[in-house]
């Protein structure tokens, strides 16, 4: 669910940001039995297509790729990259559909968008999906287009904020992000 | 007759220092930690971070997945006794206490196999290699130093429903809130 929460977000981003983009985060967790919340690095690519790539550099190193192929995902365990056969690859592809629609212009209507100053809150209609986030917060820098952070909520009450560090518009080799054979072959620098 | 003294002497030697041990031989315990891999059941493969804080009077574990927080547990450091557990959408509280707990005690050498028959810890130099029943075994591996002490940094869990492997990934702080 967070990877589909994830690639919407990427959507939503594209929606304002339209063309292909990469942007680079740190990922901040806090969960309610933890004293501190744990940070960690990673980046979000897309392109005008709809496919998308979602990556954790830190503090353990994922990757996940969206393209017209299908749903590949990447974990590295024991020292040494496995691929992941998830079982939700079928609902990832549903939010790809999602990323397309929006990418078009067509806003997802499974989301309830309130937009306030600089920012927009994304609420799940679905009562099952609501049993997994209650709400996204999308902040933008004043004048930007550019998300400043993201706030996922889960239900349980525990969130991740992803908050922007670096994002370039068309960066050179963003097709070799969304190529699951050579999914090495993109470092983010 | 000497072979037996000295493999004798070598067993009496081990369990002497795992005694020694504060913790009993397993290593984990007493520490807070974060951990992350994969768990395999049915042919699927679901990757998940594993937070575990440890208290005077409590050990707290919350298992992480890509629906979110899928389930967080405490036990005693005692005796291992639930102290609390919650489940999720994705997670059912009844599948939670029947192996997340059991997984957190095997871990913290607190139990975990109420069930078993016979249970067989394998110890090395006074540290738990392995401890395991008809039905689930779970292994410490790649001992490494991670601030004062050695701990394991991979950590494995097989049985027959699904198996777990996991890699430590860095210490937590433990520190009040």
């Amino acid at each position: 669910m967070k990877t589909f929460i994830l690639l919407l977000a990427a959507a939503s981003v594209q929606a304002l940001y339209a063309d292909s983009f990469l942007i680079e985060m740190e990922k901040i967790k806090s969960v309610s039995i933890l004293t501190e919340p744990v940070r960690g690095k990673c980046a979000l690519a897309a392109d005008s297509e709809g496919r998308a790539r979602w990556q954790i550099f830190s503090p353990y190193e994922s990757i996940t790729i969206s393209n017209e192929r299908g749903l590949f995902q990447f974990e590295k365990n024991a020292g040494e990259w496995k691929t992941i056969k998830n079982p939700f690859a079928d609902k990832i592809k549903k939010v790809i559909g999602d990323i397309k629609n929006i990418v078009s212009g067509k806003f997802s209507n499974e989301y309830e968008v309130e937009r306030s100053g600089n920012s927009a809150t994304l609420l799940p209609k679905d009562p099952a999906a609501r049993k997994f986030i209650s709400k996204i917060t999308v902040k933008f820098a004043g004048g930007s287009d550019i998300p400043e952070s993201i706030e996922i909520e889960e239900a349980g009450g525990d969130k991740t904020v992803l908050k922007t560090l670096r994002a370039q518009k068309d960066p050179a080799g963003l097709s070799d992000a969304f190529d699951e054979k050579n999914f090495l072959k993109f470092p983010p620098k | 007759m000497k072979r037996k003294i000295a493999l004798a002497a070598a067993i009496l030697f081990a369990a002497a220092l795992s005694l020694a041990l504060p913790d009993g031989g397993y290593a984990l315990r007493g520490k807070s930690y974060m951990q992350r891999g994969v768990l395999s059941a049915g042919g699927a493969d679901m990757p998940i971070t594993v937070y575990v804080l440890s208290g005077d009077s409590s050990i707290s574990m919350a298992i992480e997945g890509e629906a979110g927080v899928l389930a967080k547990v405490a036990v005693s450091p005692l005796d291992g006794r639930e102290l609390s557990c919650s489940g999720s959408t994705a997670l059912p509280e009844k599948i939670v206490r029947k192996f997340a707990l059991r997984d957190l005690r095997a871990a913290m050498g607190l139990g975990g196999f109420e069930n078993a028959e016979a249970v067989f810890v394998e110890k090395y130099g006074g540290r738990t290699i392995s401890a395991s029943s008809d039905e689930y075994k779970i292994e410490f591996s790649e001992y490494k130093k991670i601030g004062e002490t050695e701990i394991p940094t991979r950590l494995k869990i097989s049985c027959e429903s699904y198996s777990l492997s996991l890699d430590f990934i860095s210490p937590l702080n433990a520190g009040k809130k």
